[in-house]
């Protein structure tokens, strides 16, 4: 496979060149998006941003769907195949933070920018780069800005958008802010799971180890990680937000946790789902509280092996571009592609500092690189190079 | 034109300005030149952005600049590097016309970018905007490039984020509803058609620049209203609504700082056009700004400031007052 992507590869310092040539419009692109709040639900503004771009660069299809998710074509010559580029829209901070954004000589800085303002940017310039470069494709390159994606929402937005889109997709590729390097091609096994819990009011506080809400969730939280877990396949849960109570001197009645499942094994998340049920029960039981564990959300693990050829093109990508390429598991959209059994890779763009912090930074030179990746992509999966052997 | 005329016809608001490539190809059919001028000391955190939407969106995508410039007054952080590398054409103002000395202010840079930059036009942008977008320039340049008689458009920024509905104040600053507005209503009325004479962001021919002297300080702004509404009218002026803008807000003393500034300027513009020696009857009408919905309209408020004679003037006071010295001697 090598010698057949060489002459691609050879390129990539060009590519590289012509990205940096053009780091205002990606710069620009990044800060015009990044001071639009786009908290999940609520993207309209941000998608309406990018419609504009795509229409003032003259591509085709141009349109959103009832999710909100905005699309557009960048037509190939002869359009047998479609490639999905898919960054999300939204970002986990709301409208009134600050979403002001600064421009050094070296590193841009300001809120969501890594995930995922800079897909959306990278996105936005592309008609531009390509356009330096004299590069077309034969395949459509279909731009994807999807909505719904963080939190409760869960990629609601990019699984309507493959549920009911009527242009078949050939392949995809995922936009990430960071991390330049980092290379998704595959999906863990993911639950995501809300444990709440409820004490009446007129609950009797002189029964023998009556205590509220918050403790008794904490008694979930203390037998949940007493579970075993193997170190092969790998497994964990990560307790991702607790909330409950008013004020001091007022006994708590409701409480939430929050948490993710996560395992390279569908039959242990399956389990690992069957043993917080148990777990529940026997806590509302012992606290006389009403307890209810919803789930979220559930992906299945898959994805491309390591062999893949198109695994194998991305870690050559990013080898030529001077990086050591980090294959790690995504839980993001290339998720959903797993879910819909489409050969897909997830890319990091830069590097960055703070990552989801108020303080985020990324750095701007490796931005370049990054763009480069993923023109490299683009040739190989359009030169068929990351078709599997028949 | 009375004010009401121009108000409805050189008021814009950006927005009428969407169509930049529109707006290219008329500057061209025009042949003219635009240059941008930011004046800088000490803005590191906010230039690089600046520059780079004006460069991406402006030059790159859609030539509407020919040139970019920051003209700075000395800075000693990362203003100029910062700029560099966002492609301006960085210049110490000190280095311009250096046989004319250097002074420290805003206006001297104003000034002496009019000497060093190309364009027909020259935009001047202040350089603490937070919240910069293309529009902050094209609502500047398109009526100078759509309308021959318009010499001088001022920016207005106007549309709080939370205003449920009916009159709202325009936006004016503190020091231009305390000071400035007071002072044009008795000296330069129609001048007050002006929503924001004090804004930092405007767009003027060359050839007004050229024959206007510049204040180095605070007056700058004011100076440069007087000057051009005596020698060319009200007409000259447009001026454009940019929505919002964010930027530091300055605390009470730096804003006395400023109204000094621009009292002496006023002063000695009244002074240069004989208006001392003989000042024009005293009128007693106000003219502020409320805003609904997208217009914009003056309001007049008549403050007659009456007044009383001293007490000793009035006959029964002096009667009474003979009584109360006798009850006090008892």
């Amino acid at each position: 496979m090598n010698g057949k992507i060489d002459h691609i590869t050879q390129k990539l310092s060009v590519f590289r060149e012509a990205a940096s040539a053009l780091k205002e419009t990606v710069l620009a692109n990044l800060v015009l998006i990044g001071e639009i709040p786009a908290p999940s639900c609520d993207e309209s503004k941000r998608i309406r941003f990018m419609m504009d771009r795509f229409v003032e660069d003259g591509l085709e299809n141009i349109s959103h769907d009832e999710m909100g998710n905005g699309v557009a074509i960048i037509p190939g010559t002869e359009r047998k195949s479609r490639i999905l580029l898919v960054s999300n829209a939204d970002t986990i901070f709301q409208d009134k933070e600050d979403h002001t954004v600064q421009v050094s000589s070296s590193h841009v800085q300001g809120i969501g920018l890594a995930e995922n303002t800079l897909g959306l940017a990278v996105m936005a310039s592309l008609p531009a780069i390509l356009e330096s470069l004299g590069l077309t494709f034969k395949s459509d390159v279909v731009l994807l800005c999807s909505v719904r994606s963080h939190g409760k929402s869960n990629l609601e937005g990019f699984r309507f958008f493959l549920k009911n889109n009527q242009l078949p997709i050939t392949s995809g590729i995922c936009l990430d802010g960071v991390s330049l390097g980092r290379l998704g091609i595959h999906s863990l096994g993911l639950l995501r799971g809300e444990i709440t819990c409820s004490v009446p009011e007129e609950y009797d506080w002189t029964r023998f180890g009556a205590t509220g809400a918050i403790m008794a969730l904490n008694d979930v939280i203390n037998k949940m990680s007493a579970i075993c877990m193997p170190t092969r396949p790998r497994t964990s849960i990560m307790f991702s937000t607790m909330s409950g109570g008013f004020s001091y001197r007022k006994v708590p009645t409701h409480s939430c946790l929050t948490f993710d499942v996560y395992s390279e094994s569908d039959r242990l998340v399956s389990k690992l789902e069957r043993q917080i049920n148990e777990i529940v029960e026997e806590v509302s039981a012992g606290t006389r509280s009403t307890m209810d564990f919803n789930i979220i959300s559930r992906c299945h693990p898959g994805g491309l092996a390591f062999g893949h050829p198109m695994a194998c093109c991305a870690r050559e990508m990013i080898r030529t571009l001077g990086e050591e390429p980090r294959v790690l598991p995504s839980s993001t959209e290339l998720a959903v592609f797993v879910e819909n059994n489409i050969p897909a890779v997830n890319l990091g763009l830069t590097t960055g500092e703070n990552i989801n912090e108020l303080d985020e930074k990324l750095a701007i030179e490796p931005i370049s690189s990054g763009i480069a990746q993923l023109l490299g992509m683009l040739l190989a999966i359009d030169g068929g190079f990351c078709n599997e052997r028949e | 034109m009375n004010v009401n005329e121009w108000l409805a016809n050189n008021t814009f608001h950006h927005s009428a300005f969407w169509d930049i490539r529109e707006l290219v190809e008329e500057k061209a059919r025009r042949n003219l030149k635009i240059s941008l001028c930011i004046p800088t000391l000490n803005e590191e955190n906010t230039i690089g952005k600046e520059l780079v939407v004006f460069r991406s969106e402006l030059v790159n995508k859609y030539p509407l600049l020919d040139e970019i410039a920051v003209i700075d007054s000395g800075s000693s952080d990362n203003t100029c590097d910062v700029a560099r590398t966002y492609g301006a054409d960085v210049y110490n103002s000190a280095d311009i016309l250096s046989g004319e000395g250097f002074k420290r202010g805003k206006g001297e840079n104003l000034w002496k970018a009019v000497y060093q930059l190309k364009g027909d036009i020259i935009v001047y942008i202040d350089a603490d905007i937070k919240n910069i977008r293309p529009h902050f320039a094209t609502g500047l340049i398109a009526p100078l490039i759509y309308r021959d008689e318009i010499k001088y458009v001022k920016a207005f920024y106007d549309r709080p984020l939370a205003f449920s509905q009916g009159l709202r104040p325009s936006g004016g600053g503190r020091v231009t509803e305390i000071l400035v507005r007071p002072l044009f209503s008795l000296f330069f009325p129609e001048l007050t058609a002006l929503i924001q004479p004090l804004s930092g962001e405007y767009a003027v021919r060359r050839e007004v620049l050229e024959a206007i002297p510049f204040p180095i300080g605070y007056g700058v702004e004011t100076s440069h209203l007087i000057d051009v509404y005596h020698r060319w009218g009200l007409e000259a002026f447009a001026q454009t609504d940019l929505d919002q803008r964010v930027h530091r807000n300055q605390e009470t003393l730096a804003l006395g700082r400023m109204a000094f500034g621009i009292l002496q300027t006023f002063l000695s513009r009244m002074e240069k056009l004989g208006m001392m020696e003989k000042l024009p009857e005293m009128t007693h009408v106000l003219r502020q700004f409320q805003a609904q919905e997208d217009s914009f309209n003056q309001a007049e408020y008549t403050i007659l400031e009456e007044e009383r004679p001293p007490m000793l003037s009035i006959p029964a006071y002096v009667e009474r007052r003979k009584w109360l010295d006798g009850a006090s001697a008892d």
